[in-house]
């Protein structure tokens, strides 16, 4: 799309992604995985980036952080931090402020620590990346982040290896590097979803203290998102389909396909009657339909959904790409 | 637990645990001291009923996997008995043992390990039926039959499980699992690869089958909120044992043991519409190599008394049809 899009949340944004396109240039054909999205965090906020497998959400975090491999490319697009484009910045600059103003926690901790170094070392490290500190500073101020992520018996902690942590003890170290530096922007790829749900509830419990950074949350669990954001981006196959405050979506879904998502929970349905389900499955990346790309699957779809809809105001700061807009009626 | 009047007696169960333990030996005994094992089961005391779907659940390491794949027999139990249709499962031989093996089937979490990527659909659902020994033209028709039944088109059956999507393998799954016309079908973690918008297409199949063929699910998952919808009767289990166990309704409406309270008020609830207090448990699941002693569950509850260390609470009807093990429930 290159109208341009409506803002929607415009309190201080810190991090604008505008019209961001990124492509994978296969033997099998051109994918595009991320295909015009634009979504602004503002400070201190945090976003939910919600979607099923494919939907394109890690790929358009890894296009913000530069951690793209070919074939993938960015097409075309703009990713503004403080105003600043980073797509501009040479890797150099861009290097400096990966790690310090902008993090990336992935899902797995255990491929994000090295199982040959002490964590203590490993956090260290990010530290040490970015600012000069005497040994003792840096050991001191490591386990103060490891206590202020929630790490029980810090100081002898910070000896240990990888392998001797529990999975959520692993990701709490995780997040402690990725705090290392105090970075303005977190951003988290599905950083509990290999995580048992009472040790899932002590990290959402670890994100929600941080209130001093603004935190961008990537995961296909709507739950999740419910629990610690306050605003959502819903993402199809490489699109915005809605977005808006999380009370507002999530009570006043406006899209065809955020209704039919919230819907599928299986904790909204009563036992006997069967679940709501979608039909049919999400498109191959190689095959996406030209106009929206949930009409396939979608009961509201007419032949206007040919043409890709634009991003329609639905209420303040709430977006949907959907033709029938208009039509749907609140409830 | 030894005591067999704990078990949730009903008059014709399907199949029967009785203190059933899986120990296994992490560190052979001898000179350096005593063996150590991890007590994946430890002493399950468990009805499956005719038509049900008993749901389990649990956190990894829990022992709930280890239970399945007990009843499925492919793990002998260190002690303990499994009882299908009355019949004890480990003293079983020759027609009887062959019968039950093939009335108990399993539902696989991940199809795509669990489907032979060189094998075509067609053998891959038929291939029980192979070793069964029914004709070929028979098998061809019921092949086929079950095929369209789980939503699976003619032509899908020449083409090998990559060509497919994680939904529709999971289809061939449950075809593959039906094919041998089982009474209880073992189902772990069957929809947790699944994608939300594919999960509910899975277990609405699931249901269906389910009255079509009389079949009775265990029912094997960590998603809190799926259990709920699937099952009848739902068990909760911790470090081995079986800790909780009641109607569905309400063991989610009035659970007794602070573990299964702290597990219910962690699910991330899409609608907010429990209104439950979040407890964030303190600590990590101990090491089932080394449990606590007394109730398993006292290293991170935040009602543990000093009782709690000294003995373990037996599973006990805190009210009808509810079991709980704590000495507070």
């Amino acid at each position: 799309m290159n109208d341009p899009v409506p803002s929607a949340i415009a309190v201080d944004p810190i991090l604008e992604v505008r019209d961001l396109c990124t492509v994978f240039d296969t033997p099998a054909g051109q994918v595009r995985a991320v295909d015009g999205v634009s979504f602004t965090l503002g400070a201190r906020r945090r976003l939910g980036v919600v979607g099923e497998s494919g939907s394109g959400k890690s790929i358009a975090a890894m296009s913000i952080l530069r951690l793209l491999d070919s074939p993938g490319r960015i097409e075309r697009g703009e990713i503004l931090f403080r105003g600043r484009d980073l797509r501009g910045l040479s890797d150099r600059e861009f290097l400096a402020l990966r790690g310090r103003d902008l993090c990336l926690v992935f899902q797995d901790p255990m491929s994000a620590l090295n199982p040959v170094y002490r964590v203590g070392r490993q956090v260290g490290e990010q530290i040490l990346a970015h600012r000069r500190l005497s040994k003792a500073e840096l050991r001191a101020e490591v386990v103060e982040l490891f206590r202020q992520v929630g790490i029980p018996d810090p100081d002898r902690r910070f000896d240990e290896y990888p392998h001797n942590l529990s999975g959520g003890m692993r990701q709490r170290v995780v997040i402690a590097m990725a705090m290392a530096n105090k970075p303005d922007v977190l951003i988290l790829d599905e950083p509990t979803t290999a995580l048992d749900v009472t040790i899932q509830a002590q990290i959402l419990d670890v994100i929600r203290g941080l209130t001093e950074t603004t935190v961008m949350l990537i995961t296909h669990d709507f739950g999740v998102v419910r629990e610690i954001c306050d605003e959502v981006v819903v993402m199809y196959a490489g699109r915005v389909m809605e977005q808006g405050p999380l009370e507002e979506v999530t009570a006043r879904p406006r899209h065809p396909y955020t209704r039919a998502l919230l819907a599928s929970m299986p904790g909204l349905a009563e036992r006997g009657k069967p679940l709501f389900a979608i039909p049919g499955t999400v498109p191959s990346p190689f095959d996406l339909p030209p106009g929206c790309g949930f009409a396939p699957r979608c009961t509201h779809a007419t032949a206007r959904c040919a043409t890709r809809p634009p991003l329609f105001a639905a209420g303040t700061g709430h977006l949907s790409a959907c033709w029938l807009q208009e039509t749907l009626t609140n409830d | 637990m030894t005591d067999l009047s704990l078990s949730q007696a009903c008059a014709d169960p399907l199949l029967e645990m009785r203190d059933l333990k899986l120990w296994y030996r992490v560190r052979a005994g001898g000179l350096s001291g005593k063996p150590e094992f991890v007590r994946a089961v430890d002493g399950i005391t468990l009805d499956i009923r005719r038509g049900e779907t008993l749901g389990l659940v649990g956190e990894s390491g829990c022992g709930k996997s280890s239970l399945g794949r007990t009843l499925m027999q492919l793990e002998k139990p260190t002690s303990g008995q499994v009882l299908f249709e009355g019949r004890d499962m480990a003293t079983a031989r020759g027609a009887t043992s062959l019968a039950q093996r093939r009335a108990i089937q399993m539902i696989f979490q991940d199809p795509r390990g669990s489907l032979d990527p060189r094998m075509k659909v067609r053998r891959l659902i038929g291939e029980g039926l192979v070793i069964a020994g029914v004709p070929r033209e028979e098998r061809r028709a019921r092949v086929e039959a079950l095929a369209e039944r789980v939503g699976l088109r003619r032509e899908h059956l020449d083409r090998y499980p990559h060509e497919f999507s994680g939904g529709q393998r999971q289809r061939i799954g449950i075809a593959r699992a039906l094919a041998l016309r089982p009474k209880l079908v073992v189902a772990d973690e069957p929809v947790s690869a699944l994608d939300v918008s594919v999960q509910s297409q899975v277990l609405n199949l699931m249901s269906e089958l389910k009255a079509e063929f009389g079949l009775s699910y265990l029912f094997i998952a960590h998603d809190l909120g799926v259990v709920e919808y699937i099952s009848d009767r739902v068990g909760v289990m911790y470090l081995g044992q079986l800790v909780e166990l009641a109607d569905a309704e309400d063991l989610y409406a009035d659970p007794r043991m602070p573990y299964t309270e702290a597990l219910l008020s962690a699910i991330p609830d899409a609608a907010r519409q429990s209104g439950r207090p979040r407890i964030v448990l303190k600590g990590d699941l101990p090491s089932p190599r080394n449990p606590p002693s007394g109730c398993p569950f006292r290293t991170r509850c935040w009602k543990a008394t000093a009782e709690c260390a000294a003995s373990r609470p037996a599973l006990r009807e805190v009210k009808p049809r509810h079991w709980a093990a704590c000495h507070y429930a």
